[in-house]
Order: C-alpha cells, then structure tokens, then sequence
C-alpha cells in the first residue's frame, strides 16, 4: 500500500517534516531540572499532601522537609492558583486540603431521647417504597464484602445501597487524618446522601503512630489506647449522635501473619467492641476475627471453599460473600425488612403498591427521589 | 519502583547523568547499570532479585554450553534442558495454584475431599517478561542468529530497569549490541523520549486511572446491578483502559530507554484502528505477538501444513498467549475468541483464494465497517479477560443484552467518562505527521522552555488524576 492511499493517522512523517533537534545530556538535565521545578511548585500542594500521608518515620520526615517549604513558596508566588482552579473545573476542589481534626465523642445526656443511650422499644420499619438507605464503605478490606453487599442487597427488595457502589478508601483508617479523614468524609456523605444505615470497615491499617490532633504512639500504649478509643468513639458518634443513622462496624479479620493479629488486630477490635457497647441500639459490632479461622488459627479455605486471596490479608469474592451475609442478618435483626410483606399480603386487593424491585434488578426508587429523616 | 512517582524521579536523577558519565568506561557503565537495574527490581521485594540472579546465570550457561558446541543432538538436548528450566520456574510461581485449584475443583466434583493446600507463593513482578526474553536469547542462540554475549552484558539486558516489569519484550539481538556501540552524549533524541513519557504519564494517570475509578471496577464488580448502556460504555471504557494502562507503561519506558541512549521495538501501533483480529495482533502487544509467532506458532508448522494444522496453530498458539497473561480460565477463554476470530478470517480468505474472488474494493465506508467488528469483537474478548470468573464473564454479557436494562438509569455513563473514551479511541486516529511536527517543534525550543511545558503538563496530569498511583495492570502478568 502506498503513503497516499493510506489512511491519515498511518501516513509515516514526509520528508518535509522538520527534523527533531538532538539534544545533549547536560541540557537533558536541564529540561528535567526546570521542569521538576515548575512542576513541583505547580504540584506543591499535592506534594505536600502526599508527603504528609507516607508511613511515619524518617521518610516521611524527609518528605515533609522538602514539601512545607516548597508549598509555603508556591503559595507565596500563587503558583498553587492554577492547581486549585483546574481542580475546581474537574469538580475536584479540597483534593489537597488536610484535616487533622477529629471528632471527640459526645457526652451522653441520658435525658435527652436523641442521645440515648437505651435500645430503641420499636425496631425501624422498611419497605419499597421506603426504602432502607445503607452507606458501605472502609479502607481495602471493605470492598470485595461491600461488593458482594450490593449484588446481595437486591434480594430483600428493601435495602438500597447509596450509588450501588461501595466507598473504598485504600490504605486508610483513623490512624492518620492527614491521608483521609474518615469522620470529615462520613460527615459529607451523610450531607449529601442521608443513608439510614452505615457499614464500615476499618482497622488493619491503624496498628501504628496515631498522627494528627491528639497524635500519639507508639501502637498499644496506654496512651495511644486511650487516644484511639476517643477516635473510634468520636466516629461513631459522627454517625449516630442524632439518633437518626445505625452504624455496622465491622472490625479486622485474622491475617495470615497471625503474631500480628493477635498483638494488634486484637487489640484494636477490643475497642470496636467496647465503644459499640457504649452505644446499644445506635452501632453494632461485626466480630469477623475468629469467622476466617479453622483449627484456632488463619486459613484460606473455610469447609473447602476458598476466602482468602494469596497476599493473606483480604476476601476473595466467596469470603465477601460470607460478610456481607453477616451484615446482611445483622440488619434484619436490627430493623424490620419484612412485615411490609405481610401488610402487601393482607391489603394486595386494594393496594397499588407493589415491590419496587426483584431479585437482581435495581430498585425502581432513585437515591434522589427518597425521603428525608 | 512505579515511573509516576517520586521516588523513581529521584531515582532517575541519579541514574541519568551516572549513565552518561560512565558511557565511556563501558565496563564501569555495566557494572553501575546492573546495580541500579537490581536495586529498580529490588524495591518491590529484594528476595526476587536473587530469582532474576539466577535466571540470568543459568540461562546465561545453557546459551554457553550449545555455543559451545557443535553436535545438533548435544545442542538441543541442552535447549530443551533450558525450555524446561524456564517453565519450571513460570510454573511454579505462576501456574502452580491454578494448577492445584483446578485439581481440587475436579476432586470436588466427583465428590471427594480435596483438602486445602495451595502453594500460595507470591508472584515476583516480571517474571512472564524475562522469562521470555531469557528464553528468546538462549533459542537464537540455539538457531545461530546470535553469539551469546558476556555474563554482564546478558545479566544487564535481562535486568535493564526499563524493561525489566512490564516490556517490551525486547531480544538480546536488538539491546546487547547496542551495549557495545559507541553513544554520542550531544545527541540524545530528547523531545521524542519527553513526548513518549508525557504521552505515557497522561494515559496511565489521568485515562486509564479515571476510568477504572469511575466505571469500570464498578461494573465489573456486580454486572447484576447496572444497566446496558453502563455495561457497555463500562466495556469500551476497559478497552480504553487497558491499552492506556499497557501502552503508557512501555511508552514511558521506551522513553526512558531513549534518554538514556537505547532504543527498544515500539510495542503498540493503534491498536483499535485495526481492520481485523490479524491486524490487532500486528499493533497490540507487538513484541509478544512476534515472540509467539517466532517461537511457538512458526515452529509449531505455522500455515505451511494444511488449513486443520494451521487452524491448530492458531488456536494453540493464541490460548497459550492467553495464559501467558494469567493462570485462570478466563485468559484461556480470551486466548480461544482470538483464535477462533484468526482462524475465521484465516478461512474466509482461503475460500476466497480457493474460489479465485477477487479482494473486495478497499472502500472507506468498508474499511470503518472492518474496524468496528474488530473493536467490538476485541471488547467481547476483553470482557473474560477482566472478569473474575467465566460465570461474571457471562452474567455481564447477558446484562448488557438483555433489552429489559436499556430502561435502567445511567449514573456512571458521564460526561467525564464518555471523553476519556473518546479521548483513548481517537487518540489513535491522530496522524503521524502531526506528533512528529509537534516533537519536532518542541526540539526547537530552549532546554529552559521545554521545562516550562513539561512542568506545565506535569500539573494538568497530576491534578487531573486520581489521587494516589495505581498499580500497571501488565505487573501481575
């Protein structure tokens, strides 16, 4: 085929094509010098942020080092405008805000019915076309088990889980507010999506130096017990301090290190459970620790079938699948999801409101379209 | 070590001016190279560079031993000695646990216990790559295409930082001459290397990030929860991200490549403009399409031994290629749509030669009509590839068929995500004249200037990008 009954994009360079200028080393040196530079002040507040979320210790220090300055200068030149306005284009603005700040838990008023502390006389009734609204979300292990949460949640044609997807934060937890704020975040999501109940996982990135306000370490000390508990409970009541939100907090599972599990997860999930406790009615623990072990220790495979993927720390889809049962009968002890079956039964001649849903289509009610409260 | 982080760029740094100092002292320069390549290896899990140490001695002394010699039988009894040491190796880090699930899974179904052991071994980054490119050199040296080199020079081709994780599968006959030729310091091809990262920064952070964030993991997670229009920009939008992924990678590291003075195959040619499967093998993936050819499907007879030997070889070659990318049915399942696509359009042009029809007019209305059923015929195939299991595989497509999810809302087919593809597919469309006035346009410029736009475009990509670096999909191939 010859270059003219080629297609444009294939056409190879003609001869007229200017030629490009070789360069020699030191001016490639150069070029990646100013543009390390310029980039790096156009990036600062990206940098700076980045650096402040590496693992504590000296790295991170070093980082830190180099990125203040380097941000404080962007600044000061307004370099940093043009990241922050193409990131208010893309939808994007706060990207590089940190927020170090957390939540204390709020002293209960045992007057007070909207912070209650005593379980609720009457569990919470849902149906179709009210349908329970659920947040899922957490650090990496929460996305297989939130995914299987989501294809499962059709099945009871009353849970609807916000955006159909779940909010997967990799490499987070409480631990370190500066790489995400979870208790900032949650206090978005329930501005804009008012879900009845939350499902979070967290934990298996926390057995560290607490950082941010009240940061303290090292990992275990009565101090840092002390300081995560307040972080754990300040979350929780983020969520259900008005009453109005039900918290499902699913703690760590063993891992295939399990010198480490029981050293720190256990620890960790001591205090899920104790701050739980704290809130009858309003957050419920998931203990999934000993569910993923056989024979008193980790293992893969749970009566033959497999749960845990090779790197021994997260779910294959049937060990999602196990969870999100879990949470799933959880649920329905927390709240009625079926009487509305029995009222559709009794009242089916005169009534037009039949199930929103089946079994693995999607509700018929919009996120947007549901009530409030 | 990812490219797109910090750490590489200092990292880079270092390596850059190092390599050119010590160029004229070439030993000096292998010696230094080979240490930052182990060290680039290293930093993911130092335990397998002492792998990669092996692997380079031992095949180092198989291509030795039949240079060595010139009796055939001696010469082959070595080369299959050489062939079984590198499947050994890809088997037992690679296929082992498919291998032992696969057993369990038969076990299972005949109704017996099949306990629950599996190997469990991590799998060390890059290892289908340069057990390949080991097998490559010591096969031509077997053919007597190539002398084998010096341990150095064969132990820094295999481990060159470059290509070492991810390819392009490069051959000891392309690179290790090139470690013997005199490089001029003052002529570096440095506005194609910078457009080749850029271009390969901006199809891994912002298009192949963005659109496995906001559509596609969703959609493959649970295909029973989206509608039809979802699944289906979901799978043009993996095909997007894939080729972005893939070819940002080796973009990168051919530009990487390049600054330091080498050049290595192009490995991706647009891919998605091919007018048939055979053509799509010609442009994606090109260095393990040529691997395969060369070395499994010409040497299994190729096309020379009748139409059933040649569909054979198709098939064979293709399902193997498709296990080359992971140890689980679904690659298989890839591999056979491929074959059996070639081997369709293998027949129907044998037919055509058979009943002496001429070509049919080269039309553009035709050409555009190939290059869809290409793209979407692709796409069917890449739905097994990124699935979980050939049960999601059929679930998704059954979803995106069936009539009644048309109706279902769309939140995930957005603006942002209808651009990205767009923006992926017609990016291959742009023609070559135009990228190469655009280099050498920006050669012109002063090396101060050229920072300026680079570090300009380093902001757009930076902040148009996901938060954090995801990991290179070809990394766990």
């Amino acid at each position: 085929m010859s270059t003219a009954t080629r297609p444009p994009h294939e056409r190879h360079p003609s001869a007229r094509t200017p030629r490009r200028r070789p360069l020699p080393a030191g001016h490639v040196l150069v070029v990646m010098l100013v543009t390390a530079l310029v980039g790096g002040l156009l990036n600062a507040a990206g940098i700076r942020k980045t650096a402040n979320g590496q693992p504590v210790g000296i790295r991170r220090d070093v980082a830190r080092f180099f990125a203040e300055p380097l941000y404080d200068i962007s600044h000061a030149l307004r370099m940093d405008q043009f990241r922050r306005a193409l990131q208010a284009l893309s939808g994007r603005s706060g990207d590089d805000d940190i927020n170090t700040s957390l939540p204390d838990p709020i002293e209960v008023d045992r007057a007070d019915p909207t912070t209650s502390t005593t379980r609720p006389a009457r569990k919470r009734s849902f149906t179709p076309a009210d349908p329970l609204v659920v947040w899922i979300g957490g650090d990496s292990l929460a996305i297989t088990p939130g995914e299987s949460f989501v294809n499962l949640a059709p099945s009871t044609e009353v849970i609807q889980v916000v955006g159909d997807r779940v909010d997967g934060q990799v490499a987070t937890g409480l631990a370190r507010p500066e790489v995400f704020n979870w208790p900032a975040h949650i206090l978005d999501v329930i501005a804009q999506d008012d879900p009845d109940a939350l499902v979070i996982t967290l934990g298996s990135n926390d057995d560290q130096t607490l950082t941010g306000e009240g940061g303290v370490g090292p990992f275990g000390s009565p101090a840092w017990i002390e300081e995560y508990r307040r972080r754990v409970g300040g979350m929780m009541d983020v969520v259900t301090g008005d009453g109005r939100r039900t918290l499902f907090w699913i703690g760590a599972p063993i891992m295939r290190n399990e010198e480490r599990s029981e050293t720190r997860y256990r620890i960790i999930n001591d205090i899920y459970r104790e701050e739980a406790a704290k809130r009858p009615g309003r957050v419920f623990y998931i203990d999934i620790y000993d569910r993923f072990t056989e024979n008193g220790g980790y293992a893969d495979f749970i009566g033959g079938v497999q749960v845990r993927t090779p790197d021994g720390v997260h779910f294959t889809r049937e060990g999602g699948d196990q969870i999100a049962q879990v949470v799933l009968d959880q649920m329905r002890e927390a709240f009625d999801l079926t009487s509305w079956r029995e009222t559709a039964r009794t009242t089916a001649p005169t009534t037009t409101a039949t199930p929103a849903t089946s079994a693995g289509s999607r509700p018929a009610t919009t996120h947007a379209g549901r009530r409030t409260g | 070590m990812l490219f797109p982080t910090v750490t590489f760029a200092l990292f880079f740094f270092i390596v850059l001016p190092t390599s050119w100092m010590l160029m004229p002292t070439r030993e000096r320069w292998k010696i230094f190279m080979l240490a930052a390549s182990y060290f680039f290896y290293g930093y993911w899990n130092w335990h397998f560079v002492f792998l990669l140490a092996v692997s380079t001695v031992v095949n180092q002394a198989f291509a030795r031993a039949i240079h060595a010699t010139g009796i055939e039988s001696r010469r082959r009894a070595v080369l299959v000695l050489a062939v079984l040491f590198n499947l050994s190796i890809l088997g037992y880090f690679k296929y082992a646990d498919f291998f032992l699930q696969s057993s369990r899974d038969v076990l299972e179904a005949f109704g017996m216990d099949p306990g629950s052991s599996l190997v469990n071994v991590a799998l060390p980054v890059g290892i289908s790559f340069f057990t390949f490119q080991a097998l490559s050199y010591v096969i031509d040296v077997y053919r007597r295409d190539f002398e084998p080199g010096t341990l150095i020079d064969f132990a820094t081709f295999l481990s060159f930082f470059p290509h070492v994780v991810a390819g392009p599968i490069v051959r000891g006959s392309e690179f290790m001459p090139q470690i013997g030729e005199p490089k001029d310091p003052r002529r570096i091809d440095a506005s194609r290397a910078f457009f080749l990262i850029f271009i390969g920064l901006f199809k891994k952070v912002v298009i192949a990030n963005y659109l496995a964030t906001e559509i596609v993991d969703q959609v493959f997670a649970s295909p029973g929860r989206h509608s039809s229009l979802e699944l289906l920009v979901g799978l043009y939008a993996y095909a997007v991200q894939i080729y972005a992924d893939f070819s940002g990678y080796t973009d990168m590291a051919i530009g990487l490549a390049l600054l330091l003075g080498f050049r290595f195959p192009l490995n991706f040619d647009s891919p998605y403009t091919a007018t048939s499967i055979q053509d799509f093998w010609r442009r994606w993936h090109m260095t393990l399409s040529r691997w395969l050819r060369d070395y499994l499907y010409i040497p299994l007879g190729g096309n020379r031994r009748g139409a059933a030997t040649t569909y054979r070889n198709l098939m064979l070659t293709m399902v193997l290629g498709g296990l080359w990318h992971g140890a689980a049915w679904t690659f298989v399942v890839w591999g056979a749509i491929h074959g059996v696509a070639q081997s369709v359009e293998h027949w129907r042009r044998s037919l055509r030669l058979r009943r002496r029809l001429p070509d049919p007019p080269d039309t553009r209305a035709r050409r555009w009509g190939r290059r869809l059923l290409t793209f979407n015929i692709v796409c069917l195939a890449w739905v097994f590839f990124r699935a979980e299991s050939i049960g999601t595989a059929f679930e998704y497509l059954g979803n995106m068929l069936d009539p009644a999810n048309w109706a279902d809302a769309s939140p995930l087919v957005t603006f942002g995500v209808l651009l990205a593809v767009f923006v992926g597919i017609a990016g291959q469309y742009v023609p070559r004249v135009f990228t190469a006035r655009l280099m050498a346009g920006f050669s012109r410029l002063s090396p101060v200037a050229m920072g300026v736009v680079l570090g300009v475009a380093l902001m757009f990509i930076n902040t148009l990008g996901p938060r954090g670096v995801a990991p290179f999909i070809y990394f766990r191939f």
